[in-house]
C-alpha cells in the first residue's frame, strides 16, 4: 500500500474517519492507530508483521528490565545483537554470500555458497533503528522505560513513518502521546499543504524525472555523455523529490492524527558544505548516526585523528544502512572523505568560508557537485555501471550536446534548483499554511490540477522503500 | 476545526468539477495544439461545421486511410453525381474514434447516408488500440457524453485510462505540450488556421519511398544505418517494433464456435458496433494494404483469417460491404517498397494505384451508377 495508491487513499479516509470521534490519544485512539498500522504493514506482507512484533516485544521487555537490572550492559548487548542480527540476516546475508563467493573465486576455489532465498521486509532499517534508539536511550538513562506495551508498539509501528521515516526518537514520540497538542487551524492547514506538496513532489516531479532519467540509467552503454550527465543531475533531484515528498506526506498525515514529527529535509541542495548538506538531508538519520554511532565511537572527544576515523566509520555504516552493496559503501566512504577533506583542508584555506557571494556560490557549486558525484554510486546498479558513468562523464568535453532532446530536461533541472533556493528563502510551505482562505483554495486547486495534468503514467516506487 | 477545513477541501473540489465541465464543453479547443490528436479532431470538426452543403458520405479511418486513399478523387467522383463525400480520416483514429465520429455525425450531420471505414487487418486484433484515442474522441463528445466504448476503458490502476471519464485527463497530453512549448503553440494555431478546410479534407501526399532500406525483415530494417531523414524515421519505427517481431502468436486454428474470451470480446464488440452504425447504406469497410512485415512478423499468424471471421458474417448479413486489399501491393509474398513511405503508410504512387483500383468499387458499392 504505497502512499501514492488509491488503496492508501481509501485506507487513510477510513482510519481518519474512525479516529475523528475518539478523544486524541485515548486508549481507543491508540488501539485504532496501532491496528491501522499493522493493517498498513500487513498489506505488503503479513508474515513480516511477526518481525515487527518480535522487535517490539524484545525492546519493550529489555527497556523495562534495563531500569532494574544490575547488568544493563548485557541487556543492551542482547537488544543490539538481536535487532541488528535480524536486520543483518534479511538485508546483508546475501551481500555476505556474494562477497564470499567473489573472494572464493578470486582465490581459485570452485566452491560457491548458495544465496538465501529471502525477501527484504519493507522498512526494516527504519523501524529497527527507531526501536534501537529506545533501548539505547533507556540504557543511557536519557529516557524512562515505557510501561505501556500499547504505546511502545505504536511507537515502533505508527504507519505514516513506519516504512521510510522520519526516524522518530522514543522521547519525541512519547512526549506527543503524553502531552497531546492542540493544533491550531493554521497548523492543520499547514499539514494539508505538506501532504499536497508531498504528492506533487513524488507523483509529478520525482516520477517525471524518473521517466526521463531511468532509460539512460538502464542503458548506460549506448547513452551519450551529456544524457548521462543530465541523468546524474536528474537523479539528484529525483531522490530529493521522492524522499522529501514521502516525508512531507508522512509528517502531514501524522499531524492530522495529532503528532508533530521532526523535520527530515531542509532544502539540502542549497548547502554550501557537505557538513551543512548532512544537516539538511535525511536529518533524522543524520541525527541517529551522530547520537548513537558517532558519539558512541567517541565522536571528537578523542583527538583529531580518531575524530576522522569516527567520521569515516559513521558514514561507511550510514552508507551500508541504505543497502547491501559495495556501491553504498563507496557512497558512504565518499561522504566520509568529503567531511574529512572539508575539515582537514578546505576550511583551513584563508577566505574559503567568507560570506561574500562569489565564495558562497563557489562553495555551493563544489558541494552540489560532490553530492551529485556520490549519487552516481548510489543510483548505479553495480560497480561496473558506476565506472561506465564515470567513463561517459570523462568524455563530456569532447561530446556534442543534443539540444533538441536534452534542453527541456536541462531547463527543468535549473528550474528545480531555482525553486529550491526560492523555497528555502521564503519558507513557502509555512507561508502557505498561514495564508488566508483564497490562497489555500488556489494552492489546493493548483495542486490537484498539477496531479491531473502533469503526473506521468510512469510511476516509480518510493526509492527509500527498498531500504 | 471542521468549519475551518471544509471550505479548504470542498471549494477546490468544486473548482475542479467546474473545470471538468468547462473542458467537457470544449473550452480548450481554442488553445489545443492543431497537430495533436485532439487538435486534428478539432480541426476536422470545425471544417465540417464550415461545410455549408449537406454531407452524403464520409471516409473514416486511421493514418493508413489518410495517406493511402486519394480523397480528392473520391470527392470528385461523388461530386459528379451531385453528392458530397468528405474525408474525416485522422492519424491515430481506430475503432473507438471511428465509432465516436459516427455517433457525433448522427446528431450533427444526420443527412450522412453512408461512408467508408478504412482500417486494416491489424486494427482488428484487439478491443482497444490504446488510450491515446481518448484524446481524439473528446472533441466529438458533449458535456454529459462519453462514448460507450471509451468509458468502458476506465481502469483505476492505469492513469492513462482516466481520460475515459474525465475531459481534464483527456487534454492532459495537450496541456503538457502547451507548458513545454508555449510560444510554438500560438504560432502553430495561426499556421494551421491559414490552411482552410479543403487541404484537410484532401489529405497529405508523400513522394518518398522506402527502397533504400533493407525491406525484407524488421530486423534488417532495424539494423540499417540510414542517411536521409525519412529513412531514419523508418529505421526508428523498425527498431521500436523489432522487439515484437516474431512474438505475436498464432491464431490460425481459431474455431468460431469456441473462441477464447479475449477473441470473443473483440468479435462481439466489433460486430455490435458495425451493426449499429445506422447509416441508410451499409458502410463500406476497406481493409487497407499492409506491408509483409505486419502479415509475417508483427501480427499473429492467421490474423487476416481472424479479421474475416469478424467481418464476413456482417457482410453476409448485408450490414457492411467488405473489400480486403491487405495484400494489394504484395508480389511473391513481399510488399513493394516503391509504394510505401514507411512500414505503415503508402506514398503518392501507392495512393494513386490503390485509388485507381478502388474507385470503381466505391462507385458501385456506395454511390451506384450515375
Amino acid at each position: 500500500m504505497n502512499f501514492n495508491s488509491w488503496q492508501f487513499a481509501l485506507f487513510f479516509v477510513v482510519v481518519f474517519a474512525c479516529s475523528a470521534p475518539l478523544r486524541r490519544f485515548s486508549t481507543g485512539h491508540r488501539w485504532l492507530l496501532l491496528i491501522a498500522s499493522y493493517v498498513f504493514y500487513g498489506s505488503w506482507n503479513w508474515q513480516y508483521l511477526g518481525l515487527i512484533l518480535f522487535s517490539t516485544v524484545l525492546d519493550y521487555t529489555i527497556g523495562l528490565r534495563l531500569g532494574a537490572s544490575s547488568r544493563p550492559r548485557r541487556l543492551i548487548a542482547i537488544s543490539l545483537l538481536l535487532n541488528l542480527g535480524v536486520l543483518a540476516f534479511f538485508k546483508y546475508a546475501n551481500f555476505v554470500v556474494e562477497t564470499a563467493n567473489w573472494s572464493l573465486l578470486a582465490f581459485g576455489a570452485a566452491y560457491q555458497v548458495n544465496p538465501i532465498d529471502v525477501l527484504l521486509p519493507v522498512g526494516i532499517s527504519f523501524y529497527t533503528f527507531q526501536s534501537l534508539s529506545y533501548t539505547i536511550d533507556v540504557y543511557r538513562g536519557d529516557l524512562a522505560p515505557r510501561r505501556s506495551l500499547l504505546d511502545y508498539a505504536l511507537f515502533v509501528a505508527f504507519f505514516p513513518q513506519l516504512v521510510a521515516g522520519p526516524i522518530v526518537r522514543a522521547a519525541e514520540f512519547f512526549r506527543e502521546l503524553d502531552h497531546p497538542r492542540n493544533f491550531t487551524e493554521k497548523q492543520i492547514a499547514y499539514a494539508l499543504i505538506l501532504i499536497a506538496f508531498g504528492y506533487i513532489k513524488k507523483v509529478v516531479f520525482a516520477d517525471s524525472l524518473a521517466m526521463a532519467a531511468d532509460p539512460v540509467w538502464n542503458d548506460l552503454a549506448s547513452s551519450t555523455p551529456w544524457s548521462v550527465a543530465l541523468a546524474v543531475y536528474a537523479f539528484a533531484f529525483q531522490i530529493y523529490f521522492d524522499f522529501s515528498g514521502y516525508t512531507d506526506i508522512a509528517i502531514g498525515i501524522a499531524m492530522l492524527f495529532g503528532f508533530q514529527f521532526p523535520k527530515n529535509f531542509d532544502y539540502p541542495y542549497i548547502a554550501t558544505s557537505v557538513q551543512e548538506f548532512w544537516r539538511r538531508w535525511h536529518m533524522t538519520l543524520s541525527r541517529w548516526l551522530r547520537d548513537y554511532l558517532y558519539v558512541s565511537l567517541g565522536g571528537n572527544r578523542k583527538g583529531v585523528p580518531l575524530t576522522y576515523v569516527n567520521l569515516m566509520l559513521t558514514m561507511l555504516l550510514g552508507g551500508l544502512w541504505h543497502g547491501a552493496s559495495w556501491n553504498f559503501v563507496i557512497w558512504g566512504a565518499l561522504h566520509g572523505s568529503y567531511l574529512i577533506f572539508e575539515r582537514l583542508l578546505l576550511n583551513r584555506i584563508p577566505g574559503w568560508q567568507s560570506d561574500i557571494l562569489p565564495m558562497r556560490l563557489l562553495r555551493w557549486l563544489l558541494t552540489f557537485h560532490l553530492v551529485c558525484f556520490a549519487w552516481i554510486f548510489f543510483r548505479a546498479p553495480d560497480f561496473s555501471s558506476s565506472m561506465l558513468v564515470l567513463a561517459k562523464l570523462g568524455a563530456l568535453a569532447s561530446a556534442s550536446f543534443d539540444a533538441g532532446s536534452l534542453a527541456a530536461l536541462a531547463v527543468a533541472l535549473l528550474c528545480f534548483q531555482l525553486a529550491h533556493w526560492i523555497g528555502a528563502r521564503w519558507e513557502l510551505k509555512q507561508r502557505l499554511g498561514e495564508a488566508a482562505l483564497p490562497i489555500h483554495v488556489a494552492a489546493t486547486t493548483a495542486a490537484l490540477l498539477a496531479l491531473i495534468w502533469f503526473a506521468p503514467d510512469y510511476s516509480a516506487p518510493f526509492i527509500y522503500f527498498q531500504f | 476545526m471542521i468549519r475551518y477545513l471544509l471550505p479548504r477541501i470542498v471549494l477546490p473540489l468544486l473548482i475542479i468539477v467546474a473545470m471538468e465541465a468547462l473542458f467537457r464543453s470544449n473550452f480548450w479547443e481554442l488553445f489545443a495544439a492543431p497537430d495533436s490528436h485532439a487538435g486534428t479532431s478539432i480541426r476536422l470538426k470545425q471544417a465540417v461545421a464550415q461545410t455549408p452543403a449537406k454531407i452524403d458520405f464520409v471516409t473514416l479511418g486511421s493514418s493508413r486511410a489518410v495517406y493511402g486513399l486519394d480523397h480528392k478523387r473520391i470527392a470528385a467522383m461523388a461530386g459528379k453525381r451531385g453528392l458530397v463525400h468528405v474525408n474525416l480520416s485522422m492519424p491515430g483514429s481506430h475503432w473507438m474514434s471511428v465509432m465516436t465520429v459516427i455517433d457525433w455525425l448522427r446528431t450533427e450531420r444526420p443527412e450522412v447516408s453512408g461512408g467508408i471505414i478504412a482500417l486494416s487487418v491489424a486494427d482488428l486484433q484487439y478491443v482497444s488500440n490504446g488510450n491515446y484515442e481518448l484524446a481524439i474522441v473528446r472533441p466529438f463528445q458533449g458535456l454529459l457524453e462519453t462514448s460507450g466504448d471509451a468509458s468502458a476503458r476506465f481502469e483505476l490502476r492505469d492513469p492513462s485510462s482516466y481520460g475515459s471519464i474525465s475531459a481534464l485527463y483527456q487534454y492532459r497530453g495537450d496541456i503538457q505540450d502547451a507548458v513545454r512549448h508555449p510560444l510554438q503553440r500560438g504560432q502553430a494555431i495561426g499556421w494551421f488556421a491559414s490552411f482552410g478546410q479543403h487541404q484537410l479534407f484532401d489529405g497529405p501526399r508523400q513522394q518518398i519511398h522506402t527502397c533504400a532500406i533493407p525491406w525484407d525483415t524488421i530486423a534488417h530494417c532495424a539494423g540499417h544505418i540510414a542517411v536521409t531523414e525519412n529513412d531514419q524515421h523508418v529505421v526508428r519505427l523498425c527498431r521500436s517494433l523489432a522487439g515484437n517481431a516474431g512474438h505475436a502468436g498464432d491464431w490460425s486454428g481459431l474455431d468460431a464456435r469456441a473462441l477464447p474470451p479475449d477473441r470473443q470480446d473483440v468479435l462481439g464488440q466489433r460486430q455490435r458496433e458495425l451493426r449499429n452504425v445506422g447509416w441508410p447504406k451499409p458502410p463500406l469497410v476497406i481493409l487497407m494494404p499492409i506491408t509483409h512485415h505486419w502479415s509475417r512478423e508483427l501480427m499473429p499468424k492467421g490474423a487476416r483469417e481472424w479479421a474475416h471471421m469478424v467481418l464476413d458474417p456482417l457482410a453476409a448479413e448485408g450490414k457492411i460491404r467488405l473489400l480486403d486489399y491487405s495484400d494489394f501491393f504484395d508480389v511473391d509474398g513481399m510488399t513493394r517498397c516503391d509504394v510505401f513511405w514507411d512500414i505503415y503508410h503508402q506514398n503518392e504512387k501507392g495512393l494513386t494505384e490503390l485509388t485507381d483500383a478502388l474507385l470503381p468499387e466505391i462507385e458501385a458499392q456506395l454511390y451506384g451508377k450515375p
